[in-house]
């Protein structure tokens, strides 16, 4: 049984090697299209496995451990390596510390054995859900794209083998991420996926990606110094490295000092401020890049984290505090891309503020709150797995990632026009379902009320931004030539995610009792209620009468009925625009002596008002006290 | 099947309370400009007008936006009057202005991109507020739903009253009147030529108008929330509020965005958040 779970780690691993040395882009693609229906296979496979704690034999453990202790310090000296290449000191001193930090620990401690190396519950179903079907998709969606984008660099040798063998160590990763259960395996591929988002960010080797992969290298390392922290004193203070052992803990209180390292390093990995740079300087990789560290991967792992530990510390005032930061970054972060005009940045900054929304819900103490929490790491990972996919599209289309350079995008390029549409509604209008996470949020934190009124005003924040991005994809633009033609590989994975969008917010009500309700229910157990209730009582009929089915239902009816309508409504006439009677056409008007000036129309971005290096430098002094406040808290 | 009658009662009624009310309001403001002003029946004759046009259009898409403005206007009316979640009411209202913004930039119009931007930033003004609003009436009451509200023992403008005069701010920028008719205006002539509707006409035009009636029926409802306890001074507290915003529209020039962007979040947010404390205080820690 243990073989599935081994496979979705190792196998995507053995595939990269086989990609990185064979560099063909036939065998490549056929590579690709196996390891996705492996990885989608074996993921259904061993979810259909149930909730698994799981050992392997004695002797395979044993090589095992040996393997992945060797490994991480392998890693680590890799990194040790890049920095002195990069001559960033402070990296390698990062990667010295965790080295050094490392091998006391276990030197002093001896072997840490875990008996069940794998600790596979619902909610690594749902990440494993996640990691395995939109990783491939984009995986498959890279093949098209990176052909196009090596075709735009003119390089003598292609090195898409590199980038393809790293985005396949990075699933492998993220599978064994989410199913270890030695909190040092977990470590272990935390580290990879640090590494593979430096080797990915870096791809064009050109100045710039040089420069922000090296910045996301070293946040990421203050986080993995953070997580070694974080093991050490979680041993010495619960004396297990087995993290379901440590969540079914029974004395959470003197596990604050570990769990607020952990967190920390969630917060890096997450891109929480003040650490949201990386994330943003990760933009200028190749958009598959973009598209997986935010929805699938990287991300995800630190957000992962605060939700899997939150049964330890959900109702502490670190739970407090965590929650206050984690809705900071939602408010912040919406707030930053009101001033955005780059489409990567305005889904960069949504996908921070996300996240942020997420670590929130973690740690507020209410069933609704882990059940949005959970589901939204599905939802914003399907939406902005699409939305950063049709952006790279329009971007290869027209040369720009500019919002306003995409006026008339729905004549040029009616297909990733149309899907961008859709993403983008989905995170913000009913009857899609972040919608609901919001709601819940708002409700549920109303015990938190600095955290609520964040919330709150983010939300107002949110819906600007959204509406300004939409409303521009939906505008009216001079050029109305058609320049998209119908591609299997590039199409068929963007259609793909977007069937995922909406069949995930149709099924909302039977997802979460499928597979969040069981996970609450298995994971809190301690916390107060719980562990008596029956699993019939936790499940979800609907969320405070909002029903997605009914809700798709009135929609259909509305679309229908609109239908009808607009058969009556029929224009009869097209007009131009109203420009006093002076129009030419709709993009000019008659000026003096009748020439025609051209006018055009830009989105507000309030420069008159302030701007993002402002915004920017206040957000990172007050979340940076935050997160003192949330150090000084624990420490008694 | 209750629901459904009084479903079908409030799309039925809604509309024609709102065109009354409209009706009233450009008799009272006309008289106060020393005019005669129109019959109160007027907004109903325009209505009918406007359905009997010709479908004029720059793009085809702005019907759909007009028709989602109508019916998410709709929706959160009978919600309201269902008693529902009034958080989930408050987003479908802001849908239904998402609709209305989304419509405007549909076209390449630049007054109406400009009405639709700074609709825009009226949400932003007033978002805040009205969501501050209905948590401090959760506080109060232990309930996001109306029906739980409405079992509340004592009147909500008692423990709210800062709250409310939030709210009443916040309700001159939601029903578009000086000094914050900035997304459009009532004027065919002044700088914005109708702002956020330029480009819609005829029967299209018509719906917008409808869906508006609609939403001064839900506000007004919420300014009832607050009285609930008592039908006439419900009432009462409707037509002063009501009448001073026509008063405060007929004395006030625009104000620019910035102006009123700056006074909502200080001074309507800095009033709200004051009750919402001393709220949160009173009936969650004490």
């Amino acid at each position: 049984m243990a073989f599935i779970y081994l496979l979705l780690i190792f196998l995507p691993m053995i595939a990269a090697l086989f990609i990185l040395l064979i560099n063909n882009s036939n065998f490549r693609k056929a590579i690709v299209f196996l390891m996705s229906a492996v990885l989608i296979s074996a993921s259904i496979l061993a979810i259909s496995r149930g909730d698994k704690l799981l050992g392997i034999s004695h002797s395979l453990n044993f090589a095992l451990e040996y393997l992945i202790t060797f490994a991480d310090y392998f890693l680590l000296a890799i990194i040790f390596l890049i920095g002195t290449k990069l001559k960033n000191k402070l990296i390698s001193l990062l990667a010295i510390l965790q080295f050094v930090f490392m091998f006391v620990f276990e030197f002093k401690v001896g072997k840490l054995e875990v008996e069940n190396i794998f600790f596979v519950d619902h909610l690594s179903f749902i990440m494993l859900l996640l990691i395995n079907i939109i990783g491939p998709l984009i995986a498959i969606f890279a093949l098209s794209y990176m052909e196009e984008h090596e075709k735009h660099l003119h390089l003598e040798k292609s090195r898409q083998n590199i980038f393809f063998a790293i985005i396949m160590l990075f699933l492998g990763a993220m599978n064994g991420l989410v199913i270890s259960n030695n909190i040092l395996w977990v470590y272990f591929f935390w580290e990879i996926t640090t590494l593979c988002s430096f080797l990915l960010i870096s791809h064009d080797q050109n100045e710039e990606s040089i420069k922000n992969a090296t910045r996301a290298l070293l946040l990421n390392s203050i986080g993995g110094l953070s997580f070694v922290i974080g093991i050490i004193f979680m041993y010495y203070k619960s004396g297990t490295v087995a993290l379901n052992e440590i969540i079914s803990s029974q004395d959470s209180s003197i596990l604050m000092i570990p769990i607020a390292f952990l967190v920390l390093a969630a917060f890096t990995k997450s891109a929480q401020m003040p650490f949201q740079s990386w994330l943003l300087g990760a933009m200028v990789a190749p958009t598959p890049v973009s598209a997986l560290l935010h929805s699938s991967t990287m991300v995800k792992a630190g957000v992962y984290l605060v939700l899997r530990l939150s049964p330890v510390f959900i109702d502490t005032w670190l739970s407090k505090i965590v929650a206050v930061a984690g809705a900071f970054t939602f408010v912040s972060a919406a707030l930053l891309a009101i001033f955005q005009s780059n489409a990567k940045r305005v889904l960069a900054y949504s996908t921070i503020s996300n996240l942020g929304l997420i670590i929130a819900l973690s740690s507020i103490a209410n069933v609704y709150a882990i059940y949005a929490a959970a589901l939204l790491i599905v939802l914003h990972g399907v939406s902005k797995a699409l939305l950063f996919l049709c952006v790279g599209s329009i971007e290869q289309g027209i040369g720009s990632r500019n919002i306003e350079d995409m006026d008339g995008i729905k004549y040029k390029m009616p297909i990733v026009a149309f899907l961008t549409l859709l993403g983008s509604v989905s995170m913000l209008l009913p009857p899609f379902g972040v919608l609901i996470t919001k709601w819940i949020a708002i409700e549920v934190s109303t015990q938190n009320i600095v955290a609520m009124l964040e919330i709150i005003l983010g939300s107002a924040f949110t819906v600007v931004f959204w509406t300004k991005f939409i409303g521009k994809i939906l505008s009216d633009g001079k050029d109305k030539n058609k320049i998209e033609k119908f591609e299997f590989v590039k199409h068929i994975p963007l259609m793909a995610i977007s069937i995922l969008v909406v069949l995930v917010s149709i099924f909302l009500i039977q997802f979460t009792n499928t597979f969040v309700v069981p996970f609450f229910k298995s994971s809190f157990a301690r916390y107060s209620g719980v562990s008596s209730s029956n699993i019939k009582e936790l499940y979800v009929k609907d969320f405070f009468g909002f029903n997605p089915v009914v809700f798709f239902g009135v929609l259909v009816a509305a679309v229908v009925l609109g239908a009808l309508i607009y058969r009556w409504f029929k224009p009869k006439r097209y007009v131009p625009v109203y420009m006093s009677c002076e129009n030419s056409d709709n993009f000019g008007f008659r000026g003096e002596k009748d020439k025609v000036v051209p006018f055009e129309f830009k989105n507000y971005y309030f420069e008159t008002l302030t701007n993002e290096k402002t915004v920017t430098l206040v957000v990172n002094v007050l979340s940076i006290a935050l997160i003192a406040i949330m150090f000084g808290v624990i420490l008694k | 099947m209750k629901e459904i009658w009084i479903t079908l009662a409030t799309v039925i009624v809604a509309p024609l309370v709102g065109g009354v009310i409209t009706g009233i309001d450009r008799k009272i403001t006309a008289r106060m400009q020393n005019r005669f002003g129109p019959p109160i029946l007027q907004p109903f004759y325009d209505l009918f007008k406007l359905f009997s046009k010709e479908t004029i259009v720059v793009s085809n898409t702005q019907i759909l936006y007009a028709f989602l403005f109508l019916v998410f206007n709709i929706v959160a009316v009978v919600m309201f009057v269902l008693k529902m979640d009034l958080l989930l009411i408050l987003f479908i209202l802001a849908f239904a202005t998402t609709a209305l913004i989304l419509g405007a930039m549909a076209t390449n119009s630049p007054y109406s991109r400009i009405g639709a931007h700074r609709e825009l930033i009226s949400v932003l003004a007033y978002e805040p507020v009205l969501i501050a609003m209905i948590v401090a009436i959760y506080f109060v009451t232990g309930s996001f739903n109306i029906e739980n509200i409405l079992k509340h023992s004592r009147l909500l403008i008692l423990d709210l009253p800062f709250i409310f005069i939030a709210f009443s701010y916040v309700l001159t920028i939601k029903l578009r009147k000086s000094p914050f008719d900035l997304s459009t205006s009532h004027h065919g002539h002044q700088e914005l030529v109708k702002g956020i509707t330029t480009e819609f006409a005829g029967p299209v035009l018509g719906l917008i108008e409808l869906g508006h009636w609609y939403e001064l029926v839900l506000l007004l409802l919420f300014v009832w929330l607050f009285f609930a306890k008592n039908i006439f001074v419900a009432i009462a507290a409707i037509l002063i509020c009501y009448f001073l915003e026509i008063v405060i529209d007929n004395i006030s020039a625009r104000l620019t965005w910035k102006i009123m962007l700056r006074l909502t979040w200080s001074v309507a947010f800095g009033f709200a958040l004051v009750n919402l404390i001393w709220v949160y205080i009173k009936y969650r820690l004490l």
